[in-house]
C-alpha cells in the first residue's frame, strides 16, 4: 500500500542541513551540490523547418546564437526536382549568404562497391548531400557546425546516405572550413543546378549544451 | 566554351525561370518570396559554375566513381604477368573501357 504526501513546502529542520530524500540532498538551491536551475544537457532544439514543397533555396535564420557553441543539423530530404541534385550549404549572417572562402572535401563510396573516392569541393559553398528523384525520401545527413558565432574560421562536417540517379546508393563524409573571421547566425541549402533543380526537406537544428 | 558563355546560358535559364522563390524560416515564421536582384546574380554565377563543372570536370568524378576496383586491377594484372592468365585482365580492360564509354570527356 502506498501513501502520498501533499504539502506545499518542505523546510529543513536543522539550520543549514537541507532536506534529504532517498539519499539526495536538497539544500540552498542545490541538488547534491549542483545548481540544476540552468542545466540544459545534451542537444536542445533551436529551430528548423519542414519544407514539403520544392524551393530554389531554403534558409534557416537566427538559429546560431551565443547560447551554444556547436550545432547539429538533421537534414532529411523529400522529393527534389532533379535527377542529380548535389546539395550545397552556405553560412549566412543577418539574412545574407556568404559565397566565398569555403574549403572542403568529401569521401564517398557506394554500397556493394570496393573503393572510395575523394574529391575537393568548391570555394563558394560546402557540400553536404545528394538528392535525386530516383530515390525520394531516402536522403539524409547530419551536419555539424562548429562555433559559428565565434569570430574565427567556422568548421563543418557532414555524414549521410543517399541514392544516386543510376540506382546506386552512396554514403559519404564531407568536411571543411569557412576561412574568415565572421560570425554567422544561420544557413542556406540549395541544389547545385538551381533554378531548374529545386529541393524540399525537413531541417532540424540543435545546439550542443555547453556543459 | 568559356565561363562567359556559361554565364550567358545561365542568365537565360534564370530569366526564363523567374520568378524563382526562396523559403526562409525565422523561429516559427516561414516566408516565401522572390529572390532579390543580388540573389539572382548569385544564382546565375552558381549555375554558370555548375555548367562549367559538368562540362570540364564531372566526367572525371563519374569515372572515378565507377571504375573497377584497384583490387580487381591488382589481381588481374598479377595473374597476367605472373601466371600468364589474361582472363581477369581482359575482363578488367572491358570494364575499364565501358566506364570511359559511358562517361565520355565532352
Amino acid at each position: 500500500m502506498s501513501s502520498e504526501l501533499k504539502v506545499d513546502t518542505i523546510s529543513e529542520k536543522t539550520s543549514a542541513n537541507g532536506v534529504t530524500i532517498d539519499g539526495v540532498l536538497i539544500r540552498d538551491g542545490l541538488v547534491d551540490g549542483k545548481d540544476v536551475s540552468t542545466i540544459s544537457s545534451g542537444l536542445v532544439y533551436v529551430g528548423g523547418i519542414d519544407q514539403t514543397s520544392n524551393a530554389a533555396t531554403i534558409s534557416v535564420n537566427n538559429v546560431f546564437t551565443s547560447d551554444y557553441d556547436n550545432y547539429q543539423i538533421l537534414y532529411t530530404g523529400y522529393n527534389p526536382n532533379g535527377t542529380q541534385c548535389q546539395i550545397e550549404f552556405r553560412l549566412r549572417a543577418s539574412g545574407t549568404d556568404v559565397t566565398s572562402g569555403y574549403v572542403g572535401g568529401r569521401t564517398y563510396a557506394s554500397l556493394g562497391g570496393t573503393q572510395s573516392s575523394f574529391a575537393s569541393t568548391g570555394t563558394d559553398s560546402f557540400y553536404v548531400l545528394d538528392q535525386t528523384t530516383n530515390g525520394p525520401d531516402r536522403s539524409a545527413t547530419v551536419i555539424q557546425v562548429y562555433r559559428p558565432q565565434l569570430a574565427k574560421d567556422t568548421n563543418y562536417s557532414a555524414y549521410g546516405f543517399s541514392p544516386w540517379n543510376d540506382g546506386t546508393k552512396y554514403f559519404q563524409n564531407c568536411f571543411g572550413v569557412l576561412e574568415n573571421d565572421n560570425q554567422y547566425d544561420g544557413f542556406t541549402v540549395f541544389a547545385d543546378g538551381t533554378p531548374s533543380e529545386t529541393i524540399s526537406a525537413k531541417i532540424a537544428v540543435y545546439g550542443y549544451a555547453k556543459s | 566554351m568559356a565561363i562567359e558563355d556559361y554565364i550567358a546560358e545561365a542568365t537565360t535559364e534564370v530569366e526564363e525561370a523567374k520568378p524563382v522563390m526562396k523559403v526562409e524560416v525565422d523561429g516559427t515564421d516561414v516566408t516565401e518570396s522572390e529572390l532579390t536582384d543580388d540573389e539572382y546574380t548569385q544564382m546565375i554565377n552558381d549555375l554558370a559554375s555548375h555548367k562549367n563543372y559538368v562540362a570540364l570536370e564531372k566526367y572525371k568524378d563519374d569515372r572515378a566513381r565507377t571504375y573497377p576496383s584497384i583490387h580487381e586491377f591488382m589481381e588481374a594484372y598479377t595473374e597476367k604477368e605472373i601466371g600468364e592468365d589474361t582472363t581477369k585482365w581482359d575482363a578488367y580492360v572491358a570494364k575499364y573501357n565501358q566506364v570511359r564509354t559511358d562517361n565520355p570527356k565532352e
